[in-house]
């Protein structure tokens, strides 16, 4: 990671120590800063080709019903504008909903004004339109409101182009506004906001370049804060990020930065893919103290404040240490011992996922200055409890690691992103049992012992020991440690089904993902989620009801269901044979790798393995007149193997086991990974036969 | 019916359709059902309002509610309404004070989302002057909100602007056994002297009353709508009426939306003197009179729309074209705009207006065709319709709260115009009427849109004004024919071209689906088609053709290569000789329990497939099935397998008879997807033979 940018900016002649002095002081500067607004000249935009009036569809997105020819942003911190610039070509009648604008703002900070509107025709003539400006609210509660200008530009047809821009900036005289929300302090006034976002950084601004239409051209221009609240003698630093933005540098201008971008084309989910924030084409730039000049430097010190904030959290004294003696009394076994110390604080009320409490209630809830208020109390957030867990587990003699990770359910940390807290968002717990290290996420409710949630496996980490930081990836599972086990007993029902019973068992993340993600979910809804899911793999038309259902209220990382099912219309008749599926409780309309193209890669939120066991009972009359051969492959990306038998007269045996042994898949290896599934869809639907005896 | 990748699915069609088309507003009254999608944007974003400062005691008549015994209930009822009331009074002032209040008891945690919100809005001629909400929860904690804690928006679906401000009351500490009480008030000035009490709702309702209290001179008229007409006590200047255990509308596949199915009480007024406010309508005529007179100036032609009809119809003499060419005009010159202010919920803009602006909404673009014809001197009337089925029946009372979008009926000169046509309906002392909608773009004058197919409207025309059925498409319609030539070759691959001819409902349907779109999602919406067919595959190529011409059929033709096709188990070869599915999915299989609504499809009409199977040389069918052949009284099944040498030919064909079936008639729906579920996955066993001829 590399400091891309630095320079002094203007001298404000403050020096302040503490950030929240300088919030305070600031305001007197903004007040005066900003009303000395000067009128802009135009500014020399692209003159419109005959290639572009000529323009009837985009060869790079075929079918698009519109293109942004050219798009134009401004960012101007040093008078809080922002300009923006569009110009739009409808390519068919579906474009021409571009031609309604919608300019969202918050009146109490700002304003959206000289809005202007150009249409151009097919043959050139330019038509300078005064549109109908409305203003709708978009929401308002008391004095917070948002609305957005609102207006729909007359006479607009396929085959033009329109220009339209407007400036949001503050508004005539908006109040002091003060925010205070989790660890973010910021105040504005004139509607400038000045924020610190986290450790020694704060974020200047986040460009998402990807719009809802393909842009051919954009020009991006940021012109930095006088001051920033990680400003010190006037000075700061810069540092900009780029994200899926190829062999495209930045120009620093004075006082800021331009990027000049082109072809950008417009964001498609795909299924199976990353979080989308990590694959979205954007551009952020961060504001950083200017004793800070690396990425390095920016993790080595944001680390050591974790550090001293954590340590400080988790100092408890000789009551910590009572508090030990009194939970592992009597065990002698460390295992023992540290299981009493994780299940204590699993019954700690964890404020970050409380499903719901009352306004007294929360009125009645203090902040925890360290662990033993914490134990006291028995209320925490996340990261307290897991800091109570560490701590305890220290005292109780373990040697134990507090490990800051970024979950990755939805973003990906990335090093030249200078945000500790936004990255690293949740801590878990290392701790050394015999020669092992082992890894908890207390911070999470009904975490069973010794288990990590997804997110924060084989993600990024951080420590920070004996004066040092240290990046590493936080402990991994596999294949076999997250399976759904299917043990399926079925028969022939003479029209066409199977019916009987399927026992699902799920182990490891399948269980956990299912009992968290539900948790607020009462056990009827969790039934017929459980069956919900089951039908939609099983065939068209097929029946199940879950008859019992085990471990959903145990703090274990393990669930079993048991269904009553019908597997709709997989025997068919063909002369005297029965043919059906060697894998009937699939349903092949739900494949997942249907394009052979990909654009992003193939990410699982985990390791995954799918077991089945299943017993068919053969029709009366009827035996095996063959059977489809076994099949295995494996490799080191996924491995399957199916197996039918006749082990006993009368019913056949079927084994199935598919592993998916990673979790991200690059995209080139989606060639592969749709091959693999090409190769399970035909194995899975090969015909067991069977003849009239 | 389904069978093509650009398909509707027939059976969940209509919802999904009807969302594409929910740009058709007439009415945008502050009703409830209108307000849906705000609520829905409201509970994304977790708005939730602040308890009042202070606070108000819950009122006596909820607390003694919570007393209240319980009727024995369903275990997944997720919560009830003790008490729904409403009343109404109209005033010796013309105004209508429309009280309400609700006690609701929350049975589980899953009906929190949909019960703990109270939504009312502030429209041109409604005022809210009173919202309050209560929550009394297990625990014994109590909030109370009100009209100050109320969050205002207004924003509406598919509507760039309107200026209603719909009102919510969003409950932050409601858990399970929490009882909520709401209570508001609303001053009207009716443009209609009706009220409208639905009882039946999405919960069961213990209790629900209704008042009205009314001056002398004025008669009441009540209307039962599907509910049996129930007691109503009558005093010297009101009445009221109590209902006990209304049971909740549940979900089933298929069913009618809840417009068409809940228990509704409509209330008018009927005075001796006129009214200050509003009127009585006493039939369908005097609405037709009332809409008439509303909007007859907005529709007369000034110089600019004669001008354009001139010039539309520059050289054209035939009556049909010149019909054709300013209703073409106005379905895809005129963008569909929906800006509602004041009135503007009913009456349209002027037609100069909205010629100069080239936008509109629904009633905007029948007034401009109006005028459009008028300056050629055709005559033309409104219909006033809703797009959802079964809402607008043949026998409903006359209300103004049925309608949401606004149509046209065209006068024919003579017998001949539109001879075979589906859209035209005959009225005396009117003549023939070509029914069209200009806000949909994909049907042409002719072609009656799937969603006002048998539907009901109300004919705008003087004296002649009353509800009209429109007919249906014939069931022989041959809408999806498919033709396909496939080799199977001996390595197990599939190779298929095919042609598909998609006309009348599947053509409108694809048109909605995928005009708009650009070539990736048109490709991927292809792959999910074959990937419900054929599982494994690779799309070769594919194209749509005639997407922009709605007076023409849609042609797709695409080619794919399927590997493993043909399964090999031992000696034995299989593979399914039906291709492509014919149904999209069968959720209607999904129904639990006994039907109690009828089932509502989108559609009647025939699918059709003629494929050529060229099987490997080497092979021969073992056994030739006979034809598959099942007739009800909703359908035709007809599926036909030939050999003829090395070529199978198979000729399928699915007729939809009825689109509305009593629930006592479901099993004839069941009986024939369950058939058509077994033909698509139904095999054919091929065997070697050593003489290829």
């Amino acid at each position: 990671m590399k400091i891309r940018c630095s320079f002094r900016q203007h001298k404000s002649g403050y020096h302040l120590g503490q950030m929240i002095l300088l919030l305070i002081l600031v305001i007197a500067v903004l007040d005066f800063g900003l009303s000395a607004q000067t009128k802009e000249p135009a500014r020399p935009r692209p003159p419109i080709t005959p290639e572009d009036l000529a323009m009837s569809d985009l060869p790079e997105l075929p079918g698009a019903p519109a293109v942004c020819l050219y798009y134009e942003r401004i960012d101007d911190n040093q008078k809080k504008v922002k300009s923006v610039f569009k110009r739009i070509k409808i390519l068919s009648p579906a474009g021409r909903d571009y031609a309604n604008l919608e300019i969202p703002y918050v009146p109490l900070l700002n304003d959206v004004k000289n809005i202007k509107v150009v249409v151009y025709e097919t043959d050139g003539r330019r038509r300078e339109v005064v549109p109908e400006t409305m203003d709708k609210i978009a929401s308002r509660q008391g004095m917070f409101e948002n609305r957005i200008k609102t207006l729909a530009i007359p006479g607009v047809s396929a085959g033009q182009i329109i220009d339209y821009e407007y400036e949001m900036s503050p508004g005539e005289k908006p109040g002091p506004l003060w925010i205070i929300t989790d660890g973010v302090l910021s105040i504005s006034i004139n509607a400038v906001f000045i924020m610190m976002d986290d450790f020694y950084s704060q974020s200047a601004v986040n460009w998402e370049l990807q719009d809802s239409i393909y842009i051919k051209k954009a020009k991006y221009t940021f012109l930095a804060d006088p001051v920033t609240g990680v400003s010190s003698g006037g000075k700061y630093n810069m540092a900009w990020v780029t994200n899926n933005l190829r062999n495209v540098l930045p120009k620093r201008i004075e006082k800021g930065l331009e990027l000049e971008v082109n072809d950008i084309p417009p964001f498609l989910r795909e299924e199976f893919m990353p979080p989308e924030n990590a694959e979205k084409i954007s551009f952020k730039i961060y504001y950083l103290p200017p004793d800070i000049r690396s990425n390095d430097e920016y993790w080595e010190k944001a680390a050591g404040s974790w550090k001293q904030i954590y340590e400080e959290f988790m100092t408890g004294g000789k009551g910590l240490q009572k508090e030990v003696l009194a939970l592992v009394e009597g065990a002698t076994d460390p295992e023992v011992k540290l299981r009493k110390l994780y299940e204590r604080v699993q019954d700690i009320k964890n404020l970050d996922y409380v499903p719901s409490m009352s306004e007294k209630e929360w009125k009645k809830i203090k902040p925890n200055n360290d662990v033993r208020d914490v134990l006291k109390r028995n209320y925490g957030y996340k990261n307290q409890i897991a800091r109570t867990f560490a701590a305890l587990a220290r005292a109780a003699g373990f040697e134990t690691y507090l490990v800051r990770v970024a979950s990755r359910d939805e973003k990906i940390f990335k090093a030249d992103i200078p945000l500790f807290k936004e990255q690293l968002d949740s801590e878990i717990v290392m701790v050394k049992i015999g020669n092992r290290f082992q890894a908890f996420d207390p911070g999470l409710p009904g975490c069973p012992y010794e288990m990590v949630y997804w997110p924060r496996t084989g993600t990024t980490a951080l420590t920070f020991e004996n004066d040092r930081m240290s990046f590493f990836t936080s402990p991994s599972t596999s294949a076999d440690d997250s399976s759904c086990r299917q043990i399926a007993k079925l028969r022939p029902d003479g029209q066409g089904n199977l019916t009987g019973t399927i026992r699902v068992e799920y182990r490891g993340q399948e269980a956990l993902s299912r009992k968290f993600g539900n948790r607020e979910k009462d056990a009827m809804k969790f039934k017929e989620i459980l069956e919900e899911e089951l039908l939609k793999k099983l065939p068209a038309g097929s029946k199940v009801k879950l008859k019992d259902l085990t471990g959903l209220k145990e703090r274990s990382a393990e669930l079993a269901a048991e269904f009553e099912a019908t597997v709709s219309g997989v025997i068919h008749e063909a002369g005297d044979k029965l043919l059906l599926p060697v894998y009937a409780l699939t349903n092949p309309g739900r494949y997942p790798f249907r394009s052979a193209f990909r654009k992003y890669p193939v990410y699982f939120n985990y390791p995954y393995a799918e077991i089945d066991e299943i017993i068919i009972e053969l029709p009366d009359g009827y035996e095996v007149e063959a059977l489809p051969e076994a099949k295995t492959r494996d490799s080191e990306r996924a491995g399957f193997n199916l197996a039918c038998s006749q082990d006993e007269p009368g019913q056949l045996r079927v084994e199935r086991r598919l592993a998916i042994k990673k979790n991200l898949f690059p995209v080139n290896e989606y060639i592969h990974l749709k091959e693999f599934f090409d190769f399970v869809l035909a194995r899975d639907s090969q015909q067991i036969v069977l003849r009239k005896k | 019916m389904k069978g093509h990748p650009g398909q509707i699915n027939p059976l969940n069609f209509l919802l999904k359709s009807r969302a594409k088309l929910s740009r058709k507003r007439f009415l945008c009254h502050g009703c409830q059902q209108i307000l849906l999608g705000i609520i829905l944007i409201v509970t994304l974003l977790g708005i939730q309002a602040q308890a009042a400062p202070g606070g108000s005691k819950p009122p006596r008549w909820l607390t003694e509610m919570a007393e209240t015994p319980l009727p024995e209930l369903a275990p997944e009822t997720e919560g009830i309404y003790l008490l729904h009331e409403q009343k109404l009074t109209y005033s010796s002032s013309g105004n209508l004070v429309r009280y309400g209040r609700q006690a609701i008891k929350i049975l589980r945690s899953e009906g929190i989302e949909r019960l703990k919100f109270l939504v009312r809005a502030n429209t041109f001629n409604t005022r809210v002057r009173k919202m309050n909400a209560w929550v009394i929860n297990p625990d014994g904690s109590k909030q109370d909100y009100n009209l100050k804690s109320a969050i205002s928006t207004s924003l509406a679906p598919d509507t760039l602007y309107w200026d209603v401000k719909t009102l919510f009351l969003v409950m932050s500490e409601v858990t399970r056994g929490s009882l909520i009480g709401y209570e508001w008030e609303e001053e009207v000035k009716p443009l209609s002297l009706e009220d409208l009490f639905i009882f039946q709702l999405r919960f069961p309702v213990l209790q629900a009353i209704y008042q009205a209290e009314y001056p002398s001179g004025c008669q009441p008229r009540l209307d039962w709508i599907n509910w049996p007409e129930s007691s109503v006590t009558i005093g010297p200047k009101s009445f009221s009426v109590k209902l006990s255990d209304v049971p909740a509308i549940k979900d089933e596949p298929l069913k009618p939306p809840d417009e068409a199915i809940a228990g509704r009480l409509l209330v008018r007024f009927k005075t001796k003197n006129a009214p200050r406010f509003g009127y009585f309508f006493s039939d369908w005529k005097d609405m037709g009179l009332w809409y008439e007179q509303l909007s007859r100036e907005r529709r007369q032609p000034d110089e600019s729309v004669r001008v354009k009809a001139s010039e539309l119809v520059s050289g054209l003499t035939d009556h049909r074209a010149r019909i054709e060419k300013l209703a073409a005009f106005v379905q895809q010159e005129i963008r569909y705009v929906s800006i509602q202010i004041g009135i503007g919920g009913y009456q349209p803009h002027r037609a100069s207006e909205i010629l100069a602006n080239r936008y509109g909404d629904c009633k905007d673009k029948a007034t401009l065709l109006a005028a459009l014809l008028s300056s050629l001197n055709i005559d033309s009337y409104y219909f006033i319709v809703n797009i959802e089925p079964q809402v607008v029946k043949e026998n409903s009372p006359v209300s103004l709260f049925w309608f949401n979008h606004v149509i046209l009926g065209i006068k024919l000169p003579d017998d001949k115009l539109y001879e075979s046509s589906e859209a035209v309906v005959s009225i005396p002392g009117l003549g023939r009427l070509l029914i069209f909608d200009p806000t949909m773009p994909h049907s042409p004058p002719g072609r009656l849109p799937f969603y006002l197919q048998k539907n009901n409207g109300l004919l705008v025309a003087g004296e002649h004004s009353r509800l009209i059925h429109f007919p249906g498409s014939s069931p022989d319609s041959l809408e999806l024919n498919r033709r396909g030539q496939f080799v199977l070759s001996a390595d197990g691959t599939l190779k298929g071209d095919v042609t598909e001819t998609l006309a009348g409902f599947q053509a409108e349907v694809v048109r909605l689906r995928l005009r708009d779109v650009h070539e990736q999602e048109r490709r991927k919406d292809m792959e999910d088609f074959l990937a419900r067919s054929v599982g494994s595959f690779t799309l070769e190529n594919y194209q749509y053709l005639n997407l922009n011409e709605p007076d023409r059929e849609v042609v797709l033709q695409y080619s794919f290569r399927a590997a493993s096709y043909l399964s090999k188990t031992g000696d034995v070869f299989s593979f399914r000789p039906n291709i492509l599915a014919m149904v999209d999915d069968y959720e209607i299989l999904k129904q639990k329990d006994d039907r109690k609504y009828p089932v509502l499809l989108s559609m009647v009409g025939t699918s059709q497939d003629e494929f050529e199977i060229k099987l490997p040389a080497g092979y021969a069918v073992e056994v030739l099935p006979g034809p598959v052949e099942l007739s009800n009284g909703f359908a035709d099944y007809y599926s036909r397998l030939e050999l003829d040498g090395g070529t199978l030919r198979l000729k399928r064909l699915f007729k939809i008879k009825q689109d509305y079936l009593p629930p006592d008639r479901f099993h004839e729906i069941l009986e024939m997807f369950r058939l058509l579920s077994g033909e698509e996955r139904r095999r054919l066993l091929l065997k070697k033979v050593n003489n290829p001829d």
